[in-house]
Protein backbone atom coordinates (compact mmCIF):
# COMPACT_ATOMS: atom_id res chain seq x y z
CA UNK A 1 0.00 0.00 0.00
CA UNK A 2 1.57 3.41 -1.00
CA UNK A 3 0.48 6.80 -0.64
CA UNK A 4 2.55 8.55 -3.05
CA UNK A 5 0.28 10.46 -5.99
CA UNK A 6 -2.92 8.09 -5.38
CA UNK A 7 -6.09 8.77 -7.49
CA UNK A 8 -8.87 10.51 -5.84
CA UNK A 9 -10.40 7.27 -5.46
CA UNK A 10 -7.53 5.24 -4.09
CA UNK A 11 -7.21 8.10 -1.87
CA UNK A 12 -10.72 7.77 -0.53
CA UNK A 13 -10.49 4.02 0.25
CA UNK A 14 -7.01 4.89 1.98
CA UNK A 15 -8.76 7.03 4.39
CA UNK A 16 -11.69 4.99 4.68
CA UNK A 17 -9.36 2.43 5.50
CA UNK A 18 -7.77 4.01 8.06
CA UNK A 19 -10.77 6.11 9.67
CA UNK A 20 -12.13 2.31 10.30
CA UNK A 21 -8.74 1.41 11.82
CA UNK A 22 -7.58 -1.46 9.55
CA UNK A 23 -4.61 -0.18 8.27
CA UNK A 24 -1.22 -1.29 9.32
CA UNK A 25 0.98 0.64 12.03
CA UNK A 26 3.12 1.87 9.00
CA UNK A 27 0.74 2.82 6.57
CA UNK A 28 -1.20 4.57 9.35
CA UNK A 29 2.07 6.63 9.88
CA UNK A 30 3.24 7.11 7.00
CA UNK A 31 -0.72 8.22 6.18
CA UNK A 32 -1.17 10.41 8.71
CA UNK A 33 2.70 12.02 7.55
CA UNK A 34 0.81 12.91 4.62
CA UNK A 35 -1.99 14.52 6.50
CA UNK A 36 0.31 17.14 7.01
CA UNK A 37 0.36 18.74 3.75
CA UNK A 38 -2.11 17.43 1.97
CA UNK A 39 -5.48 19.26 2.16
CA UNK A 40 -6.95 16.26 -0.32
CA UNK A 41 -6.00 13.99 2.36
CA UNK A 42 -7.76 15.34 4.78
CA UNK A 43 -10.70 16.05 2.39
CA UNK A 44 -10.91 12.42 2.44
CA UNK A 45 -10.98 11.80 6.45
CA UNK A 46 -13.27 13.60 6.69
CA UNK A 47 -15.47 12.36 3.99
CA UNK A 48 -14.48 8.51 5.34
CA UNK A 49 -15.12 9.68 8.77
CA UNK A 50 -19.13 11.43 7.91
CA UNK A 51 -19.09 8.57 5.97
CA UNK A 52 -18.80 5.60 8.77
CA UNK A 53 -20.00 7.72 11.31
CA UNK A 54 -23.38 7.83 9.22
CA UNK A 55 -22.86 4.07 8.73
CA UNK A 56 -22.98 3.60 12.48
CA UNK A 57 -25.78 5.31 13.60
CA UNK A 58 -28.03 4.35 10.40
CA UNK A 59 -29.25 1.87 12.45
CA UNK A 60 -29.20 -1.27 10.92
CA UNK A 61 -32.94 -2.98 10.10
CA UNK A 62 -33.19 -5.82 13.12
CA UNK A 63 -33.19 -8.61 10.22
CA UNK A 64 -29.93 -8.11 9.21
CA UNK A 65 -28.20 -7.33 12.43
CA UNK A 66 -29.25 -10.35 14.40
CA UNK A 67 -27.07 -12.90 15.63
CA UNK A 68 -28.50 -15.61 12.83
CA UNK A 69 -27.76 -19.24 13.49
CA UNK A 70 -30.79 -21.43 11.87
CA UNK A 71 -31.06 -21.80 8.44
CA UNK A 72 -34.48 -19.58 8.10
CA UNK A 73 -32.72 -16.96 10.13
CA UNK A 74 -29.91 -17.02 8.04
CA UNK A 75 -32.07 -16.61 4.87
CA UNK A 76 -33.63 -13.46 7.00
CA UNK A 77 -30.61 -11.94 7.70
CA UNK A 78 -29.06 -12.68 3.81
CA UNK A 79 -31.81 -11.51 1.78
CA UNK A 80 -31.95 -8.30 -0.04
CA UNK A 81 -34.84 -6.60 0.84
CA UNK A 82 -36.74 -6.29 -2.80
CA UNK A 83 -40.67 -7.02 -2.34
CA UNK A 84 -39.76 -9.81 -5.14
CA UNK A 85 -37.12 -11.23 -2.70
CA UNK A 86 -38.88 -10.59 0.52
CA UNK A 87 -41.98 -12.45 -0.68
CA UNK A 88 -39.76 -15.44 -1.76
CA UNK A 89 -38.51 -15.64 1.27
CA UNK A 90 -41.69 -15.32 2.83
CA UNK A 91 -42.64 -18.49 1.01
CA UNK A 92 -39.67 -20.16 1.92
CA UNK A 93 -40.25 -19.17 6.02
CA UNK A 94 -43.65 -20.78 5.52
CA UNK A 95 -42.73 -23.62 3.84
CA UNK A 96 -39.80 -24.52 6.68
CA UNK A 97 -42.07 -23.39 9.51
CA UNK A 98 -44.69 -26.56 8.03
CA UNK A 99 -42.72 -28.61 7.77
CA UNK A 100 -41.51 -28.63 11.55
CA UNK A 101 -44.87 -27.83 12.42
CA UNK A 102 -45.91 -31.67 11.01
CA UNK A 103 -42.61 -33.02 12.45
CA UNK A 104 -43.66 -31.77 16.31
CA UNK A 105 -47.62 -33.22 15.64
CA UNK A 106 -45.93 -37.16 14.28
CA UNK A 107 -43.70 -36.70 17.41
CA UNK A 108 -46.87 -35.99 19.51
CA UNK A 109 -49.18 -38.02 17.82
CA UNK A 110 -46.74 -41.42 17.69
CA UNK A 111 -45.19 -41.27 20.93
CA UNK A 112 -48.41 -42.63 22.64
CA UNK A 113 -49.53 -45.31 20.49
CA UNK A 114 -46.12 -47.35 21.12
CA UNK A 115 -46.42 -48.81 25.04
CA UNK A 116 -43.50 -49.57 26.66
CA UNK A 117 -42.17 -52.57 28.01
CA UNK A 118 -43.32 -51.58 31.32
CA UNK A 119 -46.81 -50.71 30.25
CA UNK A 120 -47.11 -54.09 28.83
CA UNK A 121 -45.97 -55.81 32.11
CA UNK A 122 -48.14 -53.74 34.31
CA UNK A 123 -51.48 -54.71 31.31
CA UNK A 124 -50.32 -58.28 32.38
CA UNK A 125 -50.27 -58.00 35.95
CA UNK A 126 -53.49 -56.32 35.73
CA UNK A 127 -55.00 -58.95 34.06
CA UNK A 128 -53.93 -61.63 35.97
CA UNK A 129 -55.34 -60.01 38.91
CA UNK A 130 -58.50 -59.50 37.83
CA UNK A 131 -58.89 -63.30 37.17
CA UNK A 132 -57.20 -64.33 40.41
CA UNK A 133 -60.38 -61.92 42.12
CA UNK A 134 -62.78 -63.74 39.50
CA UNK A 135 -61.71 -67.05 40.73
CA UNK A 136 -62.21 -66.08 44.40
CA UNK A 137 -65.17 -64.90 44.24
CA UNK A 138 -66.82 -68.03 42.21
CA UNK A 139 -64.84 -70.35 45.27
CA UNK A 140 -62.69 -72.02 42.50
CA UNK A 141 -59.29 -72.80 43.06
CA UNK A 142 -56.73 -71.43 40.90
CA UNK A 143 -54.58 -73.15 38.31
CA UNK A 144 -52.34 -70.64 37.54
CA UNK A 145 -48.75 -69.28 38.94
CA UNK A 146 -49.92 -66.55 42.22
CA UNK A 147 -46.91 -65.24 42.00
CA UNK A 148 -44.13 -65.92 39.23
CA UNK A 149 -41.49 -67.04 41.30
CA UNK A 150 -37.85 -66.68 40.40
CA UNK A 151 -37.69 -70.53 40.18
CA UNK A 152 -40.40 -70.10 37.68
CA UNK A 153 -38.53 -67.79 36.01
CA UNK A 154 -35.52 -70.35 35.48
CA UNK A 155 -37.26 -72.88 35.21
CA UNK A 156 -38.84 -71.33 31.89
CA UNK A 157 -35.52 -69.91 30.99
CA UNK A 158 -34.15 -73.90 31.16
CA UNK A 159 -37.02 -74.81 28.75
CA UNK A 160 -35.88 -72.88 26.78
CA UNK A 161 -31.96 -73.75 26.90
CA UNK A 162 -31.76 -76.62 28.42
CA UNK A 163 -32.49 -80.33 26.34
CA UNK A 164 -35.85 -82.46 27.49
CA UNK A 165 -34.08 -85.02 28.98
CA UNK A 166 -32.99 -82.89 31.70
CA UNK A 167 -35.76 -81.29 32.74
CA UNK A 168 -37.38 -84.72 32.96
CA UNK A 169 -35.07 -85.65 34.98
CA UNK A 170 -35.06 -82.97 37.35
CA UNK A 171 -38.88 -83.43 37.37
CA UNK A 172 -38.11 -87.10 38.95
CA UNK A 173 -35.71 -86.23 41.48
CA UNK A 174 -38.37 -83.28 42.36
CA UNK A 175 -41.22 -85.64 42.83
CA UNK A 176 -39.02 -87.67 45.28
CA UNK A 177 -39.96 -87.66 48.54
CA UNK A 178 -37.28 -86.47 51.57
CA UNK A 179 -38.14 -90.35 53.32
CA UNK A 180 -38.16 -93.28 51.47
CA UNK A 181 -41.54 -95.01 51.86
CA UNK A 182 -42.14 -99.01 52.25
CA UNK A 183 -42.30 -99.47 48.73
CA UNK A 184 -39.06 -98.30 48.15
CA UNK A 185 -37.67 -100.27 50.64
CA UNK A 186 -39.49 -103.36 48.60
CA UNK A 187 -37.75 -102.00 45.31
CA UNK A 188 -34.74 -102.24 46.94
CA UNK A 189 -34.94 -105.10 48.28
CA UNK A 190 -35.69 -106.61 44.92
CA UNK B 1 -4.60 44.08 18.37
CA UNK B 2 -1.20 42.82 17.86
CA UNK B 3 0.63 45.21 15.74
CA UNK B 4 3.16 42.79 14.59
CA UNK B 5 0.83 41.24 12.29
CA UNK B 6 1.68 41.72 8.88
CA UNK B 7 -1.43 40.27 6.98
CA UNK B 8 -1.37 40.03 3.38
CA UNK B 9 -4.20 39.87 0.61
CA UNK B 10 -5.98 36.83 0.35
CA UNK B 11 -5.03 34.73 -2.79
CA UNK B 12 -7.77 34.81 -5.44
CA UNK B 13 -7.76 31.42 -5.86
CA UNK B 14 -9.20 30.33 -2.44
CA UNK B 15 -12.08 28.59 -1.70
CA UNK B 16 -14.00 26.89 0.77
CA UNK B 17 -17.35 25.24 1.33
CA UNK B 18 -20.32 26.72 3.37
CA UNK B 19 -21.01 23.64 4.66
CA UNK B 20 -21.63 24.63 8.60
CA UNK B 21 -25.03 24.19 9.70
CA UNK B 22 -25.24 28.05 10.10
CA UNK B 23 -27.08 27.66 13.68
CA UNK B 24 -23.64 29.55 15.75
CA UNK B 25 -22.56 32.65 14.50
CA UNK B 26 -25.33 34.00 12.48
CA UNK B 27 -25.67 36.96 14.37
CA UNK B 28 -25.75 40.49 13.51
CA UNK B 29 -21.62 40.51 14.28
CA UNK B 30 -19.85 37.87 12.45
CA UNK B 31 -19.20 37.30 8.89
CA UNK B 32 -22.07 34.46 7.65
CA UNK B 33 -20.02 33.36 4.40
CA UNK B 34 -16.77 32.14 3.28
CA UNK B 35 -16.06 35.12 1.06
CA UNK B 36 -16.70 37.47 4.86
CA UNK B 37 -13.79 34.83 6.26
CA UNK B 38 -11.74 35.77 3.45
CA UNK B 39 -12.52 39.45 3.85
CA UNK B 40 -11.56 39.03 7.73
CA UNK B 41 -8.48 37.46 7.21
CA UNK B 42 -7.34 40.01 5.19
CA UNK B 43 -7.76 42.79 7.82
CA UNK B 44 -4.97 43.61 10.15
CA UNK B 45 -4.43 42.16 13.76
CA UNK B 46 -6.12 39.52 15.64
CA UNK B 47 -9.26 37.72 14.84
CA UNK B 48 -12.18 39.27 17.07
CA UNK B 49 -13.99 36.24 19.14
CA UNK B 50 -16.93 37.20 16.79
CA UNK B 51 -15.04 35.78 14.15
CA UNK B 52 -13.99 33.09 15.32
CA UNK B 53 -17.28 32.22 16.06
CA UNK B 54 -18.05 32.51 12.99
CA UNK B 55 -15.76 30.41 11.37
CA UNK B 56 -16.63 27.81 14.06
CA UNK B 57 -19.59 27.97 12.33
CA UNK B 58 -18.54 27.58 8.54
CA UNK B 59 -15.98 25.04 9.32
CA UNK B 60 -16.59 23.63 12.74
CA UNK B 61 -18.77 20.57 11.39
CA UNK B 62 -15.79 19.67 8.79
CA UNK B 63 -13.08 20.16 11.29
CA UNK B 64 -14.39 17.82 13.85
CA UNK B 65 -15.30 15.25 11.27
CA UNK B 66 -11.33 15.55 10.52
CA UNK B 67 -10.96 15.28 14.30
CA UNK B 68 -12.97 11.92 14.53
CA UNK B 69 -11.77 10.35 11.97
CA UNK B 70 -7.87 11.25 12.88
CA UNK B 71 -8.46 10.36 17.09
CA UNK B 72 -11.51 8.09 16.59
CA UNK B 73 -12.88 9.20 19.89
CA UNK B 74 -15.21 12.01 20.56
CA UNK B 75 -13.82 13.59 23.66
CA UNK B 76 -10.33 13.67 22.35
CA UNK B 77 -11.80 15.49 18.76
CA UNK B 78 -14.29 17.66 20.87
CA UNK B 79 -10.94 18.71 23.01
CA UNK B 80 -8.51 18.98 19.84
CA UNK B 81 -11.23 20.94 18.23
CA UNK B 82 -11.19 23.86 21.37
CA UNK B 83 -7.87 23.60 21.02
CA UNK B 84 -7.48 24.41 17.37
CA UNK B 85 -10.03 27.34 17.68
CA UNK B 86 -8.32 28.48 20.54
CA UNK B 87 -5.30 28.98 18.00
CA UNK B 88 -7.17 30.44 15.76
CA UNK B 89 -8.19 33.14 18.36
CA UNK B 90 -4.40 33.55 18.70
CA UNK B 91 -2.98 33.21 15.57
CA UNK B 92 -5.95 33.23 12.73
CA UNK B 93 -4.96 36.60 11.36
CA UNK B 94 -1.40 34.87 10.60
CA UNK B 95 -3.36 32.31 8.18
CA UNK B 96 -2.73 34.39 4.98
CA UNK B 97 -0.49 32.31 2.43
CA UNK B 98 -2.27 29.54 2.45
CA UNK B 99 -6.29 28.92 2.55
CA UNK B 100 -7.86 29.32 5.38
CA UNK B 101 -9.40 25.52 5.02
CA UNK B 102 -6.26 24.16 4.84
CA UNK B 103 -4.62 26.26 7.40
CA UNK B 104 -7.27 24.92 10.31
CA UNK B 105 -7.07 21.54 8.94
CA UNK B 106 -2.98 21.73 9.66
CA UNK B 107 -3.67 23.25 13.08
CA UNK B 108 -6.48 21.01 13.71
CA UNK B 109 -4.03 17.47 12.72
CA UNK B 110 -0.85 18.91 14.58
CA UNK B 111 -3.44 19.59 17.69
CA UNK B 112 -4.92 15.87 16.92
CA UNK B 113 -1.05 14.72 16.71
CA UNK B 114 -0.10 16.07 20.35
CA UNK B 115 -3.22 14.92 22.60
CA UNK B 116 -2.67 11.38 20.69
CA UNK B 117 0.74 11.45 22.06
CA UNK B 118 -0.28 12.23 25.16
CA UNK B 119 -3.07 10.00 25.48
CA UNK B 120 -0.44 7.18 24.30
CA UNK B 121 1.59 8.29 27.17
CA UNK B 122 -1.01 8.03 29.64
CA UNK B 123 -2.02 4.68 28.30
CA UNK B 124 1.37 3.03 28.80
CA UNK B 125 1.55 4.63 32.13
CA UNK B 126 -1.69 3.20 33.11
CA UNK B 127 -0.76 -0.18 31.69
CA UNK B 128 2.85 0.28 33.82
CA UNK B 129 1.27 0.81 37.17
CA UNK B 130 -1.93 -1.03 36.40
CA UNK B 131 -3.70 1.67 38.38
CA UNK B 132 -6.83 1.26 36.05
CA UNK B 133 -8.16 -1.03 32.74
CA UNK B 134 -6.63 1.24 29.81
CA UNK B 135 -9.67 1.86 27.45
CA UNK B 136 -8.67 0.93 24.43
CA UNK B 137 -7.79 3.94 21.67
CA UNK B 138 -10.68 2.81 19.24
CA UNK B 139 -13.32 2.27 21.58
CA UNK B 140 -16.06 5.03 20.83
CA UNK B 141 -19.41 4.26 21.60
CA UNK B 142 -21.95 5.60 19.34
CA UNK B 143 -23.29 8.35 21.76
CA UNK B 144 -26.15 10.94 21.69
CA UNK B 145 -23.10 14.02 20.89
CA UNK B 146 -21.81 11.63 17.78
CA UNK B 147 -24.93 11.53 16.72
CA UNK B 148 -25.13 14.99 15.48
CA UNK B 149 -22.21 14.66 13.89
CA UNK B 150 -24.69 12.94 11.61
CA UNK B 151 -27.11 14.55 9.80
CA UNK B 152 -30.98 13.36 9.16
CA UNK B 153 -30.43 13.72 5.37
CA UNK B 154 -27.43 11.76 5.47
CA UNK B 155 -28.78 9.04 7.11
CA UNK B 156 -32.03 8.85 4.64
CA UNK B 157 -30.00 8.75 1.90
CA UNK B 158 -27.89 6.02 3.43
CA UNK B 159 -30.60 4.15 4.11
CA UNK B 160 -31.53 3.91 0.37
CA UNK B 161 -28.20 3.31 -0.55
CA UNK B 162 -27.80 0.47 1.51
CA UNK B 163 -31.28 -0.99 0.28
CA UNK B 164 -29.64 -0.52 -3.47
CA UNK B 165 -26.26 -2.69 -2.83
CA UNK B 166 -25.94 -5.80 -3.74
CA UNK B 167 -26.57 -8.58 -1.02
CA UNK B 168 -22.85 -9.56 -0.73
CA UNK B 169 -21.54 -6.22 -0.64
CA UNK B 170 -24.28 -4.91 2.29
CA UNK B 171 -23.09 -7.87 3.90
CA UNK B 172 -19.32 -7.23 4.42
CA UNK B 173 -20.34 -3.90 5.12
CA UNK B 174 -22.52 -4.68 8.17
CA UNK B 175 -19.92 -7.01 9.26
CA UNK B 176 -17.54 -4.49 9.39
CA UNK B 177 -19.49 -1.48 10.75
CA UNK B 178 -22.01 -2.94 12.85
CA UNK B 179 -20.86 -6.13 14.05
CA UNK B 180 -17.29 -4.43 13.89
CA UNK B 181 -15.42 -7.49 12.17
CA UNK B 182 -12.30 -7.41 10.87
CA UNK B 183 -11.56 -7.69 7.43
CA UNK B 184 -9.78 -11.07 8.10
CA UNK B 185 -12.45 -12.59 10.62
CA UNK B 186 -15.05 -11.53 7.75
CA UNK B 187 -13.24 -13.36 4.79
CA UNK B 188 -12.80 -16.30 7.02
CA UNK B 189 -16.07 -16.56 8.78
CA UNK B 190 -17.46 -16.24 5.09
CA UNK B 191 -14.60 -18.65 3.61
CA UNK B 192 -13.36 -16.14 0.71
CA UNK B 193 -10.16 -14.33 -0.33
CA UNK B 194 -9.44 -11.36 1.78
CA UNK B 195 -9.00 -9.33 -1.24
CA UNK B 196 -12.77 -10.25 -2.32
CA UNK B 197 -14.31 -8.97 0.95
CA UNK B 198 -12.14 -6.08 0.71
CA UNK B 199 -13.00 -5.68 -3.29
CA UNK B 200 -16.45 -5.58 -1.58
CA UNK B 201 -16.34 -3.25 0.80
CA UNK B 202 -14.24 -0.89 -1.20
CA UNK B 203 -17.06 -0.76 -4.24
CA UNK B 204 -20.26 -0.30 -1.62
CA UNK B 205 -18.05 2.23 0.04
CA UNK B 206 -17.89 3.86 -3.05
CA UNK B 207 -21.27 3.78 -4.05
CA UNK B 208 -22.19 4.69 -0.49
CA UNK B 209 -19.91 7.72 -0.37
CA UNK B 210 -21.18 8.85 -3.46
CA UNK B 211 -24.57 8.88 -2.25
CA UNK B 212 -23.56 11.43 0.29
CA UNK B 213 -21.32 13.45 -1.68
CA UNK B 214 -24.50 13.99 -3.53
CA UNK B 215 -26.84 14.57 -0.85
CA UNK B 216 -23.68 17.36 0.33
CA UNK B 217 -23.88 18.99 -2.68
CA UNK B 218 -27.61 19.26 -3.07
CA UNK B 219 -28.70 22.43 -2.01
Amino acid sequence: MTTSSPTTNDLDWLAEQYVLGELSAEDAARFEAALADSPAACEAVVAASRLVLSLQTVGWAVPTTTTVTSPAKELVGTAHPTDRRSGRLGRQLVAIAAVAACCLVLVLAWSPVRPTTADRQVRAEVIQARELMDHWRGGRSFAGPLIASEEDDEAADLGDAAPSWMLAAVSIEKQKPAHPTDEDDVLEDN
Amino acid sequence: MSPTATPGPEPADHSFGDKGSGDHGTGDKGPESADDLRGFLSGEGRLSPSDVQALYAAQGHEVLLFLMGLLRNRELADEALQNTFQRVLEQGHTARSESLKGWLFKVSYHEAMALKRRQATQDRVLRKYGDREVRPFDSHPVSESELRLVRDEDLARLREALNQLPAEQRQVVERRIDREQTFAVIAQELKLPLGTVLTRMRLALEKLRRQLRDTNESP
